[in-house]
C-alpha cells in the first residue's frame, strides 16, 4: 500500500517538472487542435440547427406556402398548448408511458438475465450471445416482426392466445386485434417490442457491473447467515447503484425520443393512439408541412427535456466525483 | 534483530496459545461439515431455479429471432397459414436468392447504409477521439462547462436538430445526399460518443503517459505512440455505437431522402416493404436477416471491447 503511494507521489512531483502545459504544439494549441473537430461538429450540426428550430417557432412557416412566411412571436405556444386539436398533450403523456413502461419492465428482465447469467454455467458464452442479440437487431426490424406475430388474422402471437385451454377456461377465445380499435392493444404491442429490443441492454451493462462486486463480501454476508434475497439487496444492490442509475436515467431519456420502432409498427395509429412526441412532430411537420408547429412542439419538449437532464447532469458528475 | 526479539519474548506465551490451537483443530471436524452440506444443498436448489429462470428467459429473448429465422425460409403462403406452422412445412430459400436481384431495392439500401454507416462512424471517431482524450486528461478553462454542454446537448430530442438541417440542407440543395446524411447522422452519435470516450480515458492511468513524456516524447508523440493503442477498446466501442446508431436511424433519412436510390435500409424498408411489397413476408424477413447479420457478427467478436469500453465510465466510478 505504502508503496504505491509512494510511487503516486513520484509521479506528481515529476508532472511538476514537466508541466502540463508546454509551448506552442506542447500546450494549449494543441488542446484546442484536438478539440477542434468536435466542436465544430458540436456547433454546426446542432447548436446551429437548434437555435434556427427556436427561431422557427417564432414564425408561421408552412412547407406547403413557404412565401407567406411572417413573424408571430408567441401566438404558436399559446395555441400548441392550449388547443387540443394541435394534440399536444396527449402525446406528451404517451411518450412518458412508453418510456417509463418499457423503462421499468425492461429493466427488470435486464436485470434477471444478468443474475441469471453472472451464475457459473456451461456453455456461458452460447446462453450470454444468444440472451444479448435483441439489442442489435435492427429497430425496423424489431417493428416489423413484432408487426407480423401480431397480425391479428396469423400472427403467431393470437394463435398462442386462443389456444390457452386451461381445464375449460379460455382467457382470448377470439383472436384480439391488436393495431385495430381504441389503440389499447397497440399501446401495449408497441411497449412490448420496446421491452424485447432494450432489455439486452440492460443485462450488458449490470452483467459488467456484477463481475465488480467482491466476491469475499458476499461470502462473508453468507457465513453470516445472509440468505439470497438479503446478500442481493444489501451487497449486490448498492454495489450496482451507480450503474443502475445511469442506465436507467440513459434509456428513459433513449426512449422519450423513441421513433422507429413506433413509426415502423404503427405510423403513430389507430387514430393517435401510439402518437409520442416526435411521432407527433414528424406528422405535423413532415407529414402536413406545417414546419413552424412542429418547431413549437420540438421546443417545449426541448425545455422539458433539458429540465430532465438537469438530474440526470446531477447524476453523472456524482459518478466521475467518486 | 528485532525479529528474534520477538520471537524470544513470544516463546514463554508459546504454552498459553496452544490449548487454542488444539480447540481449533478439535472443532475443525464440526465446521466443514456444517459448512459443506448446508451450500451444497442450497447449490443444488439453486442450480435448478437458475436453470429454470435461464430457459424462460432465453424462450423469450430468443423466440423473436427464432420466428423471423423461421419465417425467412417459408414460401410465401405459409407464411399466412392460420395456425402458423413452426418449422416451415416446405423450407425454401426463394426469398433469399431473390435479394441481390435488387427487385426491392434492396442492394441499393445495404450499399447507402453501409457508406453512410461507415463515413458516420469514421466522422464521429475523428472528432469524439480527441475531443474525448482532451476533457479526459487537460484541466483548462471553459472545461467544465464544455463538459456540461456535451451532456445537456445528449439530451436534444434529434427531432428539434432535424426541423431546422431539414430547411438548412433543402437551400444549400444537399436533400438527398450521402453528406447530408452522414452529417445529420453523426449528430446524435456525437454527444454520447465523446462522453464515453473521456469515460474510457479517464480509466486509463496515466502513468505510461508521464513515462512518455519523461522520455523525451512530444505530446504529439504521446498521442501516437502510447495513447493511441491504451484507448483501443474505447475506440472499437464507440465506433460500434456509432455505427449500430446510423444502422438503426430511420426518422432522419426518412426525412432527408425523397429519391428511392439514396434511401437506407430502415427507410427503405419502411417505404418499399409496407407499401407495394406489404404482403410478402418471408422477402422482408429474409431481408431483415441479411441486414441484422452485420450486426450481430460484429458485436459478438468484439463483445469484449465494446463491453469494457460502454462501461468504463459507468461501472468503475
Amino acid at each position: 500500500m505504502s508503496e504505491l503511494n509512494t510511487q503516486r507521489g513520484g509521479f506528481a512531483s515529476l508532472r511538476t517538472r514537466f508541466p502540463k502545459y508546454g509551448q506552442g504544439l506542447d500546450g494549449p494549441l494543441l488542446i484546442w487542435i484536438l478539440l477542434f473537430p468536435s466542436l465544430l461538429l458540436l456547433c454546426g450540426i446542432i447548436f446551429y440547427p437548434v437555435i434556427n428550430t427556436v427561431l422557427l417557432s417564432f414564425q408561421s412557416l408552412n412547407l406547403s406556402e413557404p412565401s407567406a412566411n411572417k413573424w408571430v412571436g408567441l401566438d404558436n405556444y399559446g395555441r400548441v398548448l392550449t388547443n387540443e386539436v394541435y394534440g399536444f398533450w396527449p402525446a406528451v403523456w404517451f411518450s412518458i408511458l412508453f418510456s417509463a413502461t418499457s423503462t421499468l419492465i425492461a429493466f427488470v428482465i435486464g436485470f434477471a438475465m444478468a443474475l441469471v447469467l453472472n451464475q457459473k454455467l456451461r456453455f456461458q458464452l452460447v446462453w450470454r450471445g444468444l440472451a444479448l442479440t435483441p439489442w442489435v437487431i435492427p429497430y425496423v426490424v424489431v417493428a416489423y416482426l413484432f408487426f407480423y406475430m401480431f397480425n391479428s388474422q396469423y400472427g403467431i402471437i393470437n394463435s398462442i392466445l386462443t389456444g390457452i385451454n386451461i381445464f375449460g377456461w379460455r382467457p382470448f377465445p377470439e383472436p384480439l386485434g391488436w393495431f385495430g380499435g381504441n389503440g389499447n392493444l397497440a399501446v401495449f404491442a408497441t411497449i412490448f417490442a420496446a421491452i424485447w429490443n432494450k432489455f439486452p441492454f440492460f443485462s450488458l451493462m449490470l452483467l459488467a457491473g456484477l463481475q465488480t462486486v467482491p466476491q469475499e463480501l458476499l461470502d462473508a454476508a453468507t457465513v453470516d447467515g445472509a440468505g439470497v434475497w438479503g446478500r442481493f439487496r444489501h451487497i449486490t444492490v448498492p454495489t450496482l447503484r451507480n450503474i443502475i442509475m445511469i442506465t436507467t436515467t440513459l434509456q428513459i431519456i433513449w426512449s422519450l425520443n423513441e421513433f422507429a420502432i413506433i413509426w415502423a409498427m404503427t405510423n403513430g395509429g389507430p387514430g393517435t393512439a401510439t402518437n409520442n412526441m416526435v411521432v407527433h412532430i414528424y406528422r405535423t411537420g413532415f407529414i402536413e408541412q406545417r414546419l413552424s408547429t412542429a418547431a413549437t412542439m420540438s421546443t417545449i419538449w426541448l425545455l422539458m427535456l433539458l429540465a430532465f437532464t438537469y438530474f440526470y447532469i446531477r447524476i453523472m458528475e456524482g459518478k466521475s466525483e467518486v | 534483530m528485532s525479529e528474534n526479539q520477538a520471537n524470544q519474548s513470544g516463546q514463554p506465551g508459546d504454552s498459553l496459545v496452544r490449548p487454542g490451537v488444539e480447540r481449533e483443530k478439535r472443532a475443525e471436524p464440526d465446521v466443514p461439515q456444517e459448512f459443506e452440506f448446508t451450500p451444497r444443498k442450497a447449490f443444488r436448489w439453486k442450480r435448478v431455479v437458475v436453470y429454470l429462470l435461464l430457459f424462460g428467459l432465453l424462450i423469450y429473448a430468443f423466440f423473436p429471432t427464432f420466428w423471423l429465422l423461421s419465417t425467412s425460409f417459408k414460401p410465401q403462403l405459409e407464411a399466412f397459414q392460420n395456425p402458423p406452422t413452426w418449422w416451415p412445412r416446405n423450407p425454401t430459400t426463394y426469398s433469399y436468392g431473390i435479394l441481390p436481384q435488387d427487385q426491392q431495392g434492396f442492394v441499393t439500401y445495404f450499399k447507402n447504409s453501409l457508406i453512410i454507416g461507415v463515413c458516420t462512424t469514421l466522422l464521429t471517431l475523428l472528432a469524439a477521439t480527441p475531443g474525448g482524450y482532451v476533457l479526459s486528461r487537460f484541466r483548462f478553462r471553459g472545461a467544465r462547462a464544455l463538459i456540461l454542454v456535451i451532456l445537456a446537448t445528449q439530451m436534444f430530442p434529434y427531432v428539434t436538430i432535424l426541423i431546422s438541417l431539414y430547411t438548412l440542407f433543402r437551400q444549400l440543395n444537399l436533400l438527398n445526399s450521402y453528406p447530408a446524411l452522414i452529417l445529420s447522422f453523426t449528430t446524435f452519435s456525437l454527444p454520447f460518443s465523446i462522453w464515453m470516450m473521456k469515460g474510457f480515458c479517464d480509466t486509463v492511468p496515466t502513468d505510461m503517459e508521464d513515462a512518455g513524456r519523461v522520455d523525451g516524447l512530444s505530446r504529439l508523440g504521446v498521442l501516437r505512440v502510447i495513447v493511441i493503442p491504451l484507448i483501443g477498446p474505447g475506440i472499437t466501442a464507440v465506433g460500434f455505437f456509432a455505427f449500430i446508431n446510423a444502422w438503426n436511424e430511420l426518422l432522419y433519412a426518412l426525412t432527408l431522402t425523397s429519391s428511392p436510390d439514396m434511401r437506407t435500409v430502415p427507410a427503405g424498408f419502411v417505404l418499399t416493404y409496407i407499401g407495394e411489397f406489404q404482403d410478402r413476408w418471408p422477402d422482408m424477413m429474409a431481408a431483415s436477416v441479411i441486414v441484422s447479420l452485420p450486426i450481430v457478427v460484429f458485436f459478438t467478436v468484439f463483445q469484449r471491447q465494446l463491453v469494457s469500453g460502454l462501461t468504463a465510465g459507468a461501472v468503475k466510478g
